[in-house]
């Protein structure tokens, strides 16, 4: 047992800020760390201390496991939270950890390597009894064209190392196999630095329903219930609720009995999630993801758990009470993920400097953002900014919420998927809860109301017109000259490999100590 | 003051009269016709993108941003790609020239990294292949000749950062249109 003092948060963004909430609520100091152009980021400001990271690029900073380390016992943390991505399921980052005689908020080295070799977790879930997809071990190109034959087409590829969707290929042919793994091979080295990849087989309709499992490390394994995830862009999941409005409680009990196996079968401990794929009534184990979950909220939201506590607790050997019985659920949560994303150019990735923010509020409304004006959002992150978390106490009253708070969100300065979001939130398809995880290509055959049409005309030439009276330079657009030169300045320090700032290992005491 | 928008369902003409500081009498009309009038009001909303459009009595906000050549309009999950010329001779248009015949640009959809360069100065290439490979985010994409053509010119390489819009490549039509004007 640990008295949890001094918590290094080895993230940024939103989730960053989510785990210093959870530190302070517990009266643990939080540290944080921040690439240089994070430097004004919330998680730095609501740290106790900051410490610097020498430059953007994830591997060295967020993804450093050496100075990272260095950083934690320089700043006298005891324990380590890696939040979700970056290290979050690295298990040599876990060992250089425990090795430092620091905390890994998280399962141990061994359970991440047994989970994180997603082809190994199968066979083991499999021996368990739940039943699992059916694909292939990791394979190199040449075999991949055999390996595929019995599995048929459409198929996924999807990293061994992987997880958050990053490195998941559709395969609709055999023919388009060699180019598919190919991206899938660059994005799974620059994601997870592991360019294994292994096939699964495609079901056409299914809904994506995972459970939440806790467990204590002394035998108590315990369900918080399911998250239904089926509104997905690019195998990455938008928009989360809980219950599924597919799960029955028969199901319920029969999926949490199945992910509490699962857990139990990798020798699970700390918070995680079971991911299923739902077809009709029957259900296939499809990973074990070790570690906090981006959509862990809604969970929170209808269970009352602080799911950041309990692995704080668990971590420290003092975890919660786990007993299956004492979970009560009530009423009804969705989360909204808005992401830095064009949603009317084929969601590429916005890049540039939040201009201004609005966050929404009232009763049930939860906002966990990374978001602050002055911010860049950068190429070298995920394009996740902020999270919309609505709870209800039934499934319109959530939603109702949810598209009140959509509607006063604002953000200026980049593309986000908040116009994705907010006509999800009103589809009558999403609205019947019948969908499953082709919903959101329903967006680019979607009806454009002509009244906007005609709107848009107007405002176009309105735009215009004041426009021609303002100065030359507000004409070109004075927010994208910034971004254009932000950026070129970052292209230019890269090139040259010139770092920004110094590596030094001074906290920045001045920001943000309360 | 009258412009000529621009977007996917033809071309309108919409002339603005100011009728006192931030209200407008609006008439749109197809080119050529009389149209219809509405009186609207036009004010800042939010940073500097986001504009309120008073429309009968409802005040809608507006997000207006600069693509790449043209204006972007967001209104709730509508969105167009206008693009807005002053209309000094009524009924005469030209803005037209901005592509040069026989070439064909292709470019960076959005910022990035520049992780592979598929084709040569050359080159002849066929529709659907892959120019080059772009990464922004983790995500990797790749970036497709729009038309089969030879390539005329690369203006990246491997490594290389773009920011959205730069050419990646000039394509010149294939064979027979080869060496055009």
């Amino acid at each position: 047992m640990t008295r949890l003092r001094r918590l290094l948060i080895a993230n940024r963004g939103e989730i960053a800020v989510r785990i210093i909430r959870a530190a302070r609520a517990l009266g643990i100091t939080p540290l944080a760390v921040y690439a240089p152009t994070d430097a004004t980021a919330p998680h730095v400001a609501l740290a106790a201390e900051a410490w610097p990271l020498p430059a953007d690029p994830p591997a060295e900073s967020y993804l450093h496991i050496e100075r990272l380390i260095d950083i934690a016992r320089t700043a006298g943390a005891d324990a380590v939270h890696p939040g979700y991505g970056f290290l979050a399921e690295n298990p040599a980052f876990a060992k250089a950890c425990t090795a430092a005689g620091l905390l890994f908020v998280g399962p141990s080295e061994e359970v991440l390597a047994r989970c994180g070799d997603k082809v190994a977790a199968r066979e083991a879930i499999a021996a368990a009894g739940v039943p699992v997809l059916p694909g292939t071990g990791a394979v190199d190109d040449a075999e991949a064209p055999s390996a595929a034959e019995p599995l048929g087409f459409p198929l996924l590829i999807k990293a061994v190392g992987g997880g958050g969707g990053k490195g998941i290929h559709l395969v609709e042919a055999a023919g388009q196999l060699p180019a598919a793994l190919r991206l899938a091979r660059g994005e799974a080295v620059a994601a997870f630095g592991d360019p294994r990849l292994y096939l699964e087989k495609w079901l056409d309709t299914p809904r994506h329903v995972e459970v939440q499992i806790l467990a204590d490390g002394r035998g108590a394994v315990i369900h918080l219930g399911e998250r239904e995830c089926s509104v997905q862009r690019r195998h990455q999941k938008v928009i989360e609720e809980t219950p599924s409005p597919a799960v029955t409680p028969e199901l319920r009990a029969r999926l949490g009995a199945a992910a509490v196996a699962a857990a139990r079968a990798v020798g699970y401990v700390n918070a995680g999630t079971i991911e299923f794929l739902l077809q009709e009534d029957r259900f296939y184990c499809i990973e074990v993801n070790a570690r906090l979950q981006v959509e862990h909220p809604v969970t929170e939201m209808v269970t009352g758990w602080d799911l950041v506590a309990a692995q704080l607790g668990i971590a420290a050997g003092r975890p919660p009470e786990l007993r299956q019985d004492a979970v009560a659920r009530r009423g009804h949560a969705v989360e909204c993920r808005i992401g830095a994303e064009d949603p009317h150019h084929g969601f590429v990735p916005s890049i540039g400097v939040i201009e201004a923010v609005r966050e929404p509020g009232g009763p049930g409304v939860r906002i966990d953002s990374g978001l602050t004006p002055g911010l860049a959002v950068s190429r070298h992150y995920d394009s996740l900014l902020a999270k919309v978390i609505a709870w209800g106490e039934d499934r319109d009253g959530a939603l109702d919420r949810m598209a009140a708070a959509l509607d006063e969100m604002v953000i200026a300065g980049v593309r986000t998927t908040l116009p994705f979001l907010r006509w999800a939130i009103e589809d009558q398809g999403f609205r019947s809860g019948a969908y499953d995880v082709r919903f959101a290509e329903r967006w680019d055959h979607r009806a454009v109301d002509p009244d906007a049409l005609l709107r848009a005309v107007v405002a176009a030439a309105l735009w215009t017109h004041e426009a021609r009276r303002r100065p030359a330079a507000a004409v070109t657009g004075p927010a994208a000259a910034v971004v254009e030169s932000e950026w070129r300045r970052a292209a230019r320090r890269e090139s040259v490999g010139e770092p920004e700032g110094s590596p030094g290992r001074r906290p920045d005491a001045a920001k943000g100590r309360r | 003051m009258t412009y000529l928008v621009c977007g996917p369902g033809g071309n309108l003409q919409v002339e603005l009269t100011e009728l006192t500081r931030g209200r407008y009498r609006v008439r749109i009309a197809p080119e050529g016709q009389r149209g219809k009038e509405y009186h609207v009001g036009w004010s800042a909303a939010f940073a500097r993108s986001y504009w309120n459009l008073e429309w009968g009595g409802r005040r809608l906000m507006i997000v207006v941003e600069r693509e790449v050549e043209d204006l972007g309009i967001t209104i709730g999950a509508d969105h167009l790609d206008l693009r807005v010329d002053p209309v000094r001779r009524p009924g005469r248009h030209e803005g037209e020239a901005r592509l040069s015949r026989g070439t064909v640009e292709v470019r960076a959809p959005m910022p990035g990294l520049i992780v592979a360069v598929e084709v040569a100065p050359g080159e002849a290439i066929s529709e659907g292949m892959t120019v080059a490979v772009i990464e922004a985010m983790k995500m990797q994409m790749e970036l497709r000749a729009p038309v089969g053509g030879i390539v005329r010119h690369l203006r990246v390489v491997a490594g290389q950062e773009v920011a959205a819009g730069d050419v990646i490549a000039v394509l010149g039509a294939g064979g027979e249109g080869a060496g055009g004007p």
